[in-house]
């Protein structure tokens, strides 16, 4: 095996890194999978019970990655890159298994709030357990928003949509909690 | 809006501190490392396929073009603006082109006069507007003949030749002769092989 020039990333940026192993420096490859691993693990591990199964996907996404690493854009994070590779393989996952209500993009908020059912589990629950019910689309934005700090054009670009798309998912999302938290303080 | 600003500041705070990422299991890199396919070096030849590619693709993708009424006027400004003052400078150069570009072509006219029975000829035509100033004919005693050598621009040119200064007769030896709308007999000269239907 041989040993890549690269030793860690935190001297090197992920571009340099990427340029090299496109230059045929495959070993430097592990360093951008030690950097994202867990990120993308933790994808996976949000909205799939079976750790297996995500760990499973996980590397999917890294094998899917490094076979179409010559497109990608380098005006843009890898970061990001990577985590819309993630969040396709998660949705192409649920498409398969027939749960695509799972992923949905088009949130019914007046379901959400005036079903019975749906309101009483909303209704005295922590906003952290409000977010790990909520959609995996709604849940990734808020994370890569309001966690990893990102831009709105960042978190358009890691989910894969168009800025106004990530917008309104944002919007939707904070709707929801906010939402949720007034009724259970009422 | 500030019950949202309360929400978003509470979601940063339990978003960082709760939602942590949690480690792979152990192997995970050293089994994607395992799995790596075989990155595809390309060859001289697909590298310029690529390169023609991009070329094709950017020339054959339609391109839209955005601009304001501001920049449109200050186009339209810059153009009218320089179409004046630059026009009359182009004008003067158009007009004294062709007169550049002329060509002169060396000419030689005779009047055979063995006895010489004239005093004085001069050679007058459509290329000196019938003025004999500037084309006095002189006697050469070899020829025997009243010659003028002169340079004419290319072209069709009617000429007789003024003898004594007051009698006019066409040249005895031109190829070809005109009829003028005074029912005078003009001897026709082609300068430079122009050629025309006579």
């Amino acid at each position: 095996m041989r040993s890549s020039n690269y030793h860690s990333t935190d001297a090197v940026s992920d571009h340099e890194v990427v340029v090299s192993v496109l230059k045929g420096d495959t070993e430097a490859y592990a360093l951008l999978i030690t950097k994202y691993q867990s990120k993308i693990y933790s994808i996976f591990t949000r909205s799939i019970r079976s750790r297996a199964v995500a760990a499973e996907l996980a590397q999917d996404v890294f094998l899917k990655a490094y076979e179409s690493l010559s497109q990608y854009a380098h005006d843009k994070k890898f970061s990001t890159w990577l985590n819309a590779i993630a969040i396709n393989t998660l949705r192409d996952y649920w498409r398969r298994e027939g749960k695509k209500s799972f992923f949905t993009e088009e949130l019914d908020i007046e379901r959400v709030f005036y079903d019975s059912t749906v309101e009483a589990c909303v209704l005295g629950r922590s906003i952290m357990q409000i977010v790990h019910e909520l959609p995996d689309l709604y849940r990734e934005a808020l994370l890569l928003r309001y966690r990893d700090d990102l831009t709105v054009q960042e978190v358009a670009d890691s989910l894969g949509i168009g800025v106004s798309a990530a917008k309104m998912r944002l919007k939707r999302g904070l709707h929801i909690i906010s939402n949720a938290v007034g009724e259970s303080n009422e | 809006m500030n019950n949202d600003t309360n929400i978003e500041k509470q979601l940063r705070s339990i978003l960082s501190e709760e939602f942590i990422d949690i480690d792979p299991p152990e192997n995970f890199a050293k089994n994607i490392m395992a799995n790596l396919p075989e990155m595809e070096s390309k060859t001289y030849f697909q590298s310029v396929k690529h390169i023609c590619w991009c070329i094709w693709d950017k020339i054959t993708k339609p391109i839209t073009f955005s601009f304001s009424p501001l920049q449109v006027a200050v186009v339209l400004m810059c153009f009218f603006g320089s179409a004046v003052v630059f026009a009359p400078f182009n004008y003067s150069k158009t007009v004294s082109r062709p007169v550049a570009i002329v060509k002169q072509q060396p000419v030689r006219f005779a009047l055979y006069d063995p006895e010489q029975k004239f005093s004085s000829a001069v050679v007058i035509g459509s290329f000196n507007k019938w003025q004999s100033r500037g084309f006095e004919m002189s006697y050469d005693e070899q020829q025997e003949a009243w010659v003028l050598e002169h340079e004419l621009p290319e072209g069709d040119y009617e000429y007789v030749f003024l003898v004594n200064g007051d009698s006019s007769i066409p040249d005895p030896r031109a190829v070809f002769y005109v009829q003028d709308s005074f029912g005078n007999k003009n001897s026709l000269i082609q300068v430079g092989g122009v050629q025309h239907d006579l």
